[in-house]
């Protein structure tokens, strides 16, 4: 069965969170990327921002959500380390453009 | 990994540069995956100016081919424009600045120190400001519990909240009436909201007795999005910003007096104060 991830860009507060459906080879990296071992963090997070651009939520298929924002991936109450912020990264070269510049703005003072 | 750290401070001259050893690289590293506070606030030395305007390291990991480049300056680790910023509390600027006191003037040494001591830093993290009296008295109760809990967050936004209301719907303005929003803008959301029965008004000061409601605040992400706070019976204000947890503290952690003059990070208009109440039908 071809992989499919699901990202929601967490960016909004009144209207529904824009999200978009990558299949095929991309899903299947993101997976690979997700799957990988990495550095348990400690519990305590801190809250995110409250208002504009909080991060992503990936599901694969019907598996757990991931919310992943700059170096820190979170799946549950578990916290990893991505010292690289490489799915951050990777996961903002599969947004169209509109929604990339979006992302932008909702990271403004 | 090579680490270079640059000491932004002159306007004619080159900026000095210190190449990190493995010890500095490693207490770098260390108290970099120590930060654990998020913040959309940059510092200033992004926009250039005279004077002090924080380090910037530049670092390559031949082992990843990877490499990165940040600022560090009024207490904040800026990480661009693609990556939440952190906040440090754990004084970088004050590890990195000795590391140029062999090579520079102590004139030069002194003014760096002089605005790190006079940094606006982050210390007021989650300080509480003083909250205005609450003039209403069917104001609700701070109780963030009720909302932020796995059967009703997901499903209710910041418009939920403000008229304390849980639909699980992801309620919209003027929906159960009709017609929402089509544009993001005040001239939109206001009506929209007023179709569900809120009531413009010029402040939260006028008293509102029993049945009458309680006061919210609309502000705006000019096309993107808009959002709502409410006034709790402590005066204070909270909101819920999307599907995450309901709070009362604003984008800088500090407790909210005015959503008018809060930190709303995006959005940045602020449209006005409504008065919602019980009879209110939002969908």
């Amino acid at each position: 069965m071809e992989p499919v991830a699901r990202i929601e860009v967490d960016l909004f507060s009144g209207r529904p969170n824009p999200a978009l459906e990558v299949h095929g080879r991309e899903a299947a990296k993101l997976a690979e990327m997700l799957a990988r071992d990495r550095q348990r963090l400690t519990k305590d997070a801190a809250v995110p921002p409250g208002v504009g651009f909080r991060g992503f939520l990936v599901r694969l298929g019907a598996g757990p959500v991931y919310r992943i924002s700059g170096d820190v991936l979170t799946r549950g109450d578990d916290r990893f380390a991505d010292p690289q912020c490489e799915v951050h990264a990777f996961i903002e070269t599969l947004l169209p453009l509109p929604l990339k510049a979006l992302v932008g703005s909702g990271k403004r003072n | 990994m090579t680490t270079v750290v640059t000491l932004d401070v002159f306007s004619g001259r080159s900026n000095p540069v210190a190449h990190l050893t493995e010890a500095q690289e490693n207490e770098l590293n260390a108290r970099l995956t120590s930060l654990k506070g998020f913040t959309h606030k940059r510092p200033s030395g992004v926009l250039g100016g005279l004077g002090y305007r924080g380090f910037t390291i530049s670092r390559h990991n031949p082992a990843f081919a990877s490499s990165g480049h940040i600022r560090i300056h009024e207490s904040i680790v800026d990480r661009g424009v693609e990556h939440p910023n952190l906040i440090d509390d754990t004084g970088l600027e004050s590890f990195l600045l000795p590391l140029f006191h062999p090579h520079l003037p102590q004139g030069v040494i002194e003014h760096a120190m002089a605005k790190l001591t006079a940094a606006d830093t982050f210390s007021a993290m989650g300080s509480k400001l003083p909250c205005p009296k609450c003039a209403a008295a069917d104001a609700p109760a701070y109780a963030p519990a009720t909302w932020n809990n796995p059967a009703v967050q997901p499903h209710n936004n910041c418009y939920n909240y403000a008229n304390d209301h849980a639909t699980n719907t992801f309620a919209q303005p003027g929906r159960a009436h009709g017609a929402t929003a089509v544009v993001m803008d005040c001239a939109h959301v206001e009506p929209a909201a007023v179709r569900d029965g809120l009531l413009k008004v010029a402040n939260f000061s006028r008293p509102l007795g029993s049945g009458q409601g309680w006061y919210v605040g609309l502000v705006i992400w000019p096309g993107a999005d808009y959002h709502w706070y409410r006034q709790d019976q402590t005066g204070c204000w909270s909101h819920k910003p999307g599907s995450t947890a309901a709070r009362d503290i604003d984008n800088s952690g500090h407790s909210i007096a005015d959503p008018a003059t809060c930190d709303r990070g995006p959005y940045t208009v602020f449209c006005c104060y409504m008065v919602t109440n019980r009879k209110v039908v939002i969908a």
